[in-house]
């Protein structure tokens, strides 16, 4: 059967039908937003809602869903009329100019309004403003206008505070609509406590995908396209081993998934670099429009982030760029607000950070990848290097935290992987694919992989790394010297046996500690002692508030994956960790929110009682001025 | 028993029946509206507008109330046009005095249907000043002597930006005629509102030759928090209305002790409890943490910020004096005497008392403090948590 053609870009292009077979997640947002509307009809009340999210993470798919769900609900017929303003809507800069792309949208199911419109247009601007008005509330009748307004952030911006002043009293006065918005950022026009929307709307934020829902993505997609192999594949595990290198990629954005969801099938899976790229290449000039639309600072700011990669205190930024530090923090707030940078904060919970203190990263890693292509057209290899190092440090060297070693040297660790990349035979495609998996952390695949290359295709240089890569993590010291010597024997250079010693012992070393906590603990302490143990080993790690991330990533890959699966607990504890480390080093109330209510008891209990969450440059919050 | 759910509805539109714990306040204004025009103040998103469309459906049979928010028109004509406008098409019929109406009016174009547009250069004063007179000639019909309520929305923004187009004296003038139309009809009444201070925009316009007190036959009333009975059941409903698993015996007193009874920040809470999706029961903690978010999030639309941010537009020379003064008490556990706030900053550096009292008394007016007879207090504890976090950076 023959696949409907899923565009990444557009949903609003795609039929309604194939949009609700692969919708994922956004269900209760929805029906939400369905009965909101339904509940102003009946009420009188106007509840007025923004959808925030960056671009790509489903907002016009949700809103195309909204549209249908509006015109098809029973409860609404004759009682709801809507006026969809798509994002292509770029000339909207006036009040008039808005009630008239409000009837145009009306004139698709009452023709007649364009008769209206064309009188409108030969009117003069505040005759026809007044008039546009009229014809509006006529039309409308009884009813009540649903306005589903994209680029909000947009139109406010053309609108400026006169026109958004207008828009408002219209709202006041008539009290006929209820007024739908998205937003790839929350724009000043909305918190400015003198803007004439401040505090209008209820919000509510579209995060990215889990690995779950990006699963559930894809098997809708291949239910959608009749592939039930590519369904009963996504079941497996190898699948989930490379949904998740999908996911080092890609990050939680559906668009992405949206349009890897067109490869990831068996076949396809060994083209996934290539085909991440030319999608890199195809988003580039889209990045490129949105820098274009910053002020010259901002523009530096992004470019400077993008070429350090990860968080990079305000400081360096400001040295970076050759510009005041005031101003660049200033900047980045703005750029915050735009949703397109984000701030690691370093102080405990419940109070406002320093900004001064803070790391700041971008908060699209595609954004950075996109940009990135750009720098290094026609060298497809070095934008996975580039992405990787983006992604976990200003450079190779900077991965050298993702291992628990302190001891073990980071530029080794830089070294190993540089050579790795600059002189392995092997196909660009196979090395990005071992890159991911050893950033990544997961050693069993790693491992897995490895074997299933020799047991295949015989001794080769590549594989005798990875294989003696994965058993230093895995602690697995004898073996892994074994294997890093098959490699130097087979790919000189490639490899240095005695460095792979240090890395395996230390690595020993690290899991014995976390057995130890494991084997400790009481039963019913357990969870609590093992966050409180990874907490410990985080902390002599020097993990501090720009390392966050790292941490993160460690903790997950590489003892979640070690212990998880024949510990049960274990998963719980990490969580936890984890938790209290975003909570206390990075404000990431989030990671709190998402623990069971057992679990964050045991967290906030632990974040009470000691001081072992911060990291070892995190300041106490500061005293009030004077007290 | 008996509780009605309710959606989370922040800082949009309610509607009449939705505006809970106002009844005092709207029961007090229709009493006073029989005596006296009325000025309401409070912060933005207090409530101000909520309350007129309770005051506008609880109106008593013998009113004629016509609501309009003035934001978005910049000068007199505009306004004039609206108000005019709006007494032809909601409040002649009414009061059966269309002919009377069209009669004075003709040469203003008011017999048309539809929007009356009016030339930027039209005699806006003798406009209104006709327009209302023909409410006072509703000869011996008793049907039609009804009391005319305007409740006007937003009235400082407009006189602001008519002082920034056409200058303080325009906005004056503006002010001022519409105090005259209040003084020469006894039948009409107005109800001003407005998020930013009168009291700003008043002394911005005072600079130009004779001081005018274009308020001051107004009687004022301030829109606070809500009553804690009011401030609780307000929050049941919207935990009932939003589905929210947990406790909502415990829930609903802390969202709302910890809101001060600020509906808006109730809605805000609620909703932000909702944002979780959390099939576990949530708990008071999960309402700490909600705010703790809040207050230190730059994406939030609670926007705290505002707070301090505004102090230096607002107060001038005096802004040091006034982010100290607010220091001294939001640092401070126990409300404080005035004396005590000149004492504690006197440590640090001389003042001057006067200046203390005077930005003291504006900063009552701004809604940073609020006094209980001799003591002052920061105004909601919100403000006070979010002053202090600001501060502290």
């Amino acid at each position: 059967m023959a696949a409907p053609i899923i565009t990444a870009f557009t949903p609003s292009v795609l039929d309604v039908e194939t949009l609700k077979a692969i919708f994922v997640s956004r269900q209760p947002l929805l029906d939400d937003l369905v009965e909101g509307v339904a509940s102003d009809v009946e009420t009188g009340s106007r509840t007025h809602r923004l959808l925030i999210g960056p671009r790509g993470i489903g907002k016009t798919h949700l809103v195309t869903l909204l549209d249908d769900r509006l015109r098809n609900d029973d409860r609404l017929m004759g009682k709801v009329v809507v006026a969809w303003l798509r994002e292509e809507l770029w000339e909207v800069d006036t009040y008039l100019a808005w009630l008239e792309a409000v009837l145009g949208a009306l004139a698709a199911e009452e023709p007649s309004i364009r008769d209206d419109l064309a009188r409108i247009g030969a009117l003069p601007a505040d005759e026809a403003e007044r008039a546009a008005e009229e014809v509006l509330w006529q039309r409308v009748g009884d009813r009540l206008l649903v306005v589903i307004s994209e680029n909000f952030d947009l139109l406010l911006e053309n609108l400026a505070r006169s026109g958004q002043a207008q828009l408002r009293a219209s709202m006041e006065n008539h009290r006929g609509l209820t007024l739908i918005a998205t937003t790839s950022s929350m724009p000043a026009d909305l918190y400015d406590s003198d803007a004439p929307f401040y505090g209008w709307f209820r919000p509510s934020y579209l995060d990215e995908f889990s690995i779950d829902e990006a699963r559930e993505l894809l098997i809708k997609v291949a239910h959608l396209r009749g592939d039930a192999a590519l369904v009963e594949y996504l079941a497996s595990d190898e699948a989930d081993g490379r949904l998740r290198v999908v996911t080092e990629l890609a990050g939680g954005s559906p668009r992405i998934w949206v349009l890897l969801s067109q490869c990831i099938d068996v076949e396809s899976i060994e083209k996934l670099i290539p085909v991440f790229i030319k999608m890199l290449d195809d988003l580039t000039p889209f990045y490129q429009e949105r820098l274009r639309q910053l002020a010259p600072q901002q523009r530096r700011i992004v470019m400077e982030l993008a070429r350090r990669g990860g968080g990079v205190p305000v400081k360096e930024l400001a040295s970076g760029i050759r510009a005041d530090q005031r101003t660049v923090s200033s900047q980045l707030r703005g750029l915050e607000r735009r949703n397109l940078v984000r701030r690691v904060e370093p102080v405990g919970r419940g109070s406002a950070g320093d900004a001064r203190l803070s790391y700041y990263e971008l908060r699209e890693p595609l954004m950075r990848l996109a940009l990135d292509v750009k720098e290094s057209r026609g060298e497809p290899l070095r934008v996975v290097v580039a992405f990787l190092r983006a992604w976990y440090g200003n450079d190779l060297v900077a991965l050298a935290p993702l291992f628990p070693p302190v001891s073990l040297s980071g530029t080794y660790v830089g070294a190993a992987l540089r050579a790795l990349v600059e002189k392995s035979s092997e196909s660009e495609t196979e090395v990005g694919l071992v890159l991911s998996m050893v950033t990544a952390g997961d050693a069993r695949r790693l491992l897995h992989y490895a074997e299933n290359q020799l047991r295949d295709n015989g001794p080769k240089g590549l594989a005798e790394f990875a294989r003696a890569w994965s058993l230093a993590v895995l602690g697995r010291v004898d073996e892994a010297v074994t294997a890093a010597n098959a490699s130097e024997a087979t790919e000189p250079g490639l490899l240095d046996p005695s460095s792979i010693k240090g890395l395996a012992e230390t690595f020993a070393e690290s899991h014995a500690i976390f057995r130890s906590v494991i084997e400790e603990a009481t039963t019913d302490e357990k969870i609590s002692q093992l966050s409180k143990g990874l907490l410990l080993g985080v902390k002599s790690l020097g993990v501090s508030e720009g390392t966050l991330d790292r941490a993160e990533l460690m903790l997950y890959r590489n003892l979640l994956m070690t212990y998880a699966d024949e510990i049960p607990w274990v998963r719980p504890a990490v969580r936890i960790a984890v938790a209290i480390l975003g909570q206390a080093n990075g404000g990431r109330a989030d990671l709190l929110m998402r623990l069971t209510s057992e679990e964050r008891s045991v967290a906030i209990e632990l974040l009470d009682t000691a001081d072992l969450a911060k990291g070892s440059n995190a300041n106490s919050p500061a005293e009030p001025a004077d007290s | 028993v008996g509780l009605a759910p309710q959606r989370v509805n922040r800082g949009s539109q309610l509607a009449p029946d939705q505006v809970i714990g106002r009844d005092e306040i709207v029961g007090r204004l229709i009493d006073e509206l029989e005596r006296s025009s009325v000025l309401i103040g409070g912060d933005r998103r207090m409530g101000k507008t909520s309350i007129l469309t309770k005051l506008s459906s609880e109106a008593p049979h013998h009113w004629a109330v016509v609501q309009l928010s003035l934001e978005g028109l910049s000068t007199p004509v505009e306004i004039t046009a609206r108000l005019v406008e709006a007494l032809r098409d909601e409040l002649a019929p009414a009061l059966r005095i269309e002919k009377a109406l069209r009669k004075r009016l003709t040469d203003f174009g008011i017999d048309k249907v539809g929007p009356l547009t009016l030339g930027t250069d039209a005699d806006w004063k003798s406009l209104l000043d006709r327009a209302f007179a023909s409410v006072q000639e509703v000869g011996d019909d008793p049907a039609a002597a009804k009391l005319v309520v305007l409740l006007l929305d937003e009235v400082p923004l407009a006189a602001g930006r008519i002082r920034d187009t056409a200058g303080p004296d325009a906005a004056r003038d503006f002010l001022d005629r519409l105090r005259a139309m209040r003084q020469a009809n006894p039948r009409v009444r107005m109800v001003l509102t407005g998020s930013i201070g009168f009291h700003h925009v008043l002394r911005s316009l005072s600079g130009s030759g004779v001081p005018s007190a274009p308020t001051n036959d107004l009687v004022g009333y301030d829109v606070g928090g809500l009553e804690p009975d009011d401030a609780v059941l307000l929050a049941r409903r919207l935990l009932l209305g939003e589905r929210i698993a947990g406790d909502h015996d415990q829930l609903a007193p802390s969202i709302a002790a910890e809101t001060a009874g600020v509906p808006f920040y109730i809605q805000h809470v609620v909703g932000a409890l909702a944002d979780l999706r959390s099939t576990d029961p949530l708990s008071t903690d999960d309402v700490e943490r909600v705010i703790d978010r809040a207050l230190v999030d730059p994406k939030d639309a609670w926007n705290t910020a505002h707070y301090l941010e505004r102090i230096a537009s607002y107060y001038g020379d005096r802004a040091e004096l006034a982010r100290r003064i607010v220091d001294v008490v939001a640092a401070s556990g126990l409300p404080l005497s005035s004396a005590e706030v000149r004492d504690r900053l006197a440590l640090r550096q001389p003042v001057d008392a006067a200046a203390v009292s005077d930005t003291i008394r504006l900063l009552r007016l701004d809604h940073y403090l609020r006094a209980d007879i001799t003591e002052l207090q920061v105004l909601h504890p919100i403000v006070g948590r979010a002053w202090r976090a600001l501060r502290a950076n």
